[in-house]
């Protein structure tokens, strides 16, 4: 670790302010309703989309679903990569980042 | 002598300003034209603060002519990507979602900075939509256009950062980079770009992306004038928990200092591989400028940039789960299919990449123990075609949209400051990154104006519309 000369590593301050949660600054009003459950697609990318939207009432167009599924392919096999990894029980992570 | 404002670096025109050569209502009268005269071409700007930076002229040349001292950057006239607050305007972030939103209440903490220098703020840029994004497009605003072909990328997603600050609209703008959106364009549009370390710069009032990952930084045409612009950034604010507590440390007295015995290498591996000709050209033209022989290799550089990927797709779907929710069709279609990919992300796999962050972390600074500064490509090519869908790196097709940033993402991902400094290849430029350890922006801002001074990184001058 690569720390600055003669000073000590940067701290939080408590007196930090973080802005109160409002909705009125996502834009957002809900309207999607949930939808059943869709029959086994027999492809598992498809079936975990559809998992996926309904656990997270997610909108999933049928016209936007190969470039959802052609993003998470991406993700797992990316996430595979990380994965891989063999890091020790005792690895910490770095959530809050300090340079 | 400031004979044409609008093609002036910040620097001449702060001097000039102070010396009373020219006064800060002609300067702010020669960007606005500036301004009107490219834009259309260019589409760097989304609003242009016109009355605001009228006003703001007038108060300088009016304290010019009491006596009082003005500042760093009198009369310099800049603009921010649209994702920092402006006090009285919605902050869009590249969205239709946010023009919606209340306007902004006050101005976001580096553009009050910049004001307070003595800078003047003539409008807000294009960007990717909510920052999610390397190539400068934007289908609610139009692409952001390079000046040096318009028919090309300025990469994002501080696309119209970079397009501004090529193409003669300002000397200055601030941009923000997550995985590379200051150093992406930054290369395709030939300008320096500066992405502080990690909390360096405040994000106070700007709309975030990714929490984990977030910078914001300033682009210019000369390395003189991204030190004064970040030194008049710089310094703790303590309305972004992030932002460090340490005081300024000016750098501008540093810059001149040269490469002096500054240990540089070369990043080999990863950041070979997938380099184009024109990436590689340029790596060597600044291998060979600055002698350099040392080699080192990032390790598991590939898997920074495959945990960078999954920490932006997990946190920036978390900010936008609401509005996916209700809204999805009003996102950018290629924003919106990402986010909702990045929604059904398993936390296991955010965890483990965490995890590997600090891992990837204390090994990358043990290099920075035998060296001060690390080269290494900024894209792995120059300018896409605006909506070009794939490329080839190293022999394969891949996407344009997820692979413009596989040379910045593994260095963002550990917060290392870089400077991006732009090489004059025909007939477009490239960017190259001047990477140094964390808080050693000094150490990369010498290096990037050694360069400067060797002629070896400049901005170009692209074939901007003048009038008749």
């Amino acid at each position: 670790m690569i720390k600055k000369p003669g000073k000590s590593r940067p701290t939080r301050n408590a007196a930090r302010k973080s802005p109160a949660p409002t909705k009125a600054r996502t834009g957002a009003k809900r309207t999607v309703k949930r939808k059943p459950a869709p029959a086994p697609s027999g492809d598992p990318l498809d079936d975990y989309v559809d998992a996926g939207a309904r656990a997270f009432d997610l909108p999933v167009e049928p016209q936007w679903r190969p470039a959802i599924k052609a993003n998470l392919d991406v993700i797992f096999r990316l996430g595979a990569l990380v994965a891989a990894l063999d890091l020790p029980d005792e690895a910490e992570p770095a959530p809050i980042f300090e340079a | 002598m400031v004979t044409d404002p609008s093609s002036a670096s910040a620097a001449e025109i702060a001097h000039a300003v102070a010396g009373g050569e020219i006064s800060a209502t002609a300067v702010t009268e020669a960007a606005l034209a500036a301004i009107a005269l490219r834009n259309p071409t260019f589409n760097a700007f989304t609003t242009v603060t016109a009355d605001r930076a009228r006003a703001r002229a007038r108060t300088i040349d009016a304290n010019h002519a009491r006596g009082h001292a003005l500042g760093p950057l009198a009369g310099v006239p800049y603009a921010v990507k649209n994702l920092f607050d402006i006090a009285g305007l919605p902050t869009l972030a590249g969205s239709k979602i946010n023009r919606e939103r209340q306007p902004a209440p006050r101005d976001a903490t580096l553009i009050e900075r910049l004001d307070a220098a003595g800078a003047v703020l003539v409008g807000a840029l294009n960007m990717g939509e909510y920052a999610y994004d390397f190539t400068g497009e934007n289908i609610h605003d139009g692409p952001s256009r390079n000046p040096h072909d318009v028919s090309r990328m300025t990469g994002g997603s501080s696309g119209g950062s970079g397009g501004a600050v090529a193409g003669r609209l300002v000397p200055l703008a601030l941009g923000s980079d997550t995985n590379g959106s200051i150093r992406v364009p930054a290369s395709f549009c030939g300008v320096f770009g500066l992405k502080a370390t990690y909390g360096r710069l405040s994000r106070a009032r700007t709309f975030p992306f990714v929490a984990s990952l977030d910078h914001v930084g300033p682009f210019a045409r000369t390395v003189a004038d991204l030190v004064l612009a970040y030194d008049a950034m710089q310094g703790p604010d303590p309305d972004d928990p992030v932002c460090t507590d340490w005081p300024a440390e000016p750098v501008a007295p540093l810059i001149a200092r040269g490469a002096g015995r500054l240990r540089i290498a070369v990043a080999a591996g990863y950041f070979r591989k997938g380099a184009s000709p024109e990436a590689t050209a340029a790596i060597e033209r600044i291998t060979a400028a600055l002698r350099i022989s040392r080699v080192v290799e990032l390790p598991e550089a590939a898997r920074a940039r495959a945990a960078a990927y999954l920490i932006t797709a997990s946190e920036g779907a978390a900010l936008h789960l609401d509005r996916l929710r209700a809204r999805a069709s009003d996102f950018d279609p290629a924003v919106r299919d990402r986010l909702i990919a990045g929604a059904m992300l398993p936390a296991t796999l955010v965890a483990k990449a965490q995890k590997f962050r600090r891992w990837y972390q204390d090994r990358v600074l043990d290099l920075f123990d035998r060296n001060d500064v690390i080269i290494a490509p900024a894209t792995p090519n120059t300018a896409p075609l605006i909506g070009q869908q794939t490329f080839m790196l190293d022999g394969v097709e891949l996407p344009v949209r997820a692979n413009l940033g596989i040379f910045t993402q593994p260095i963002s991902f550990i917060g290392l400051p870089v400077v991006a400094v732009p090489v004059a290849l025909k007939p477009l430029p490239i960017g190259v990154q001047i990477i140094a350890a964390p808080w050693r922006e000094d150490v990369a801002l010498r290096i990037a104006h050694t360069l400067e001074t060797m002629g070896v990184a400049v901005a170009p001058k692209p074939p901007v519309p003048e009038r008749r």
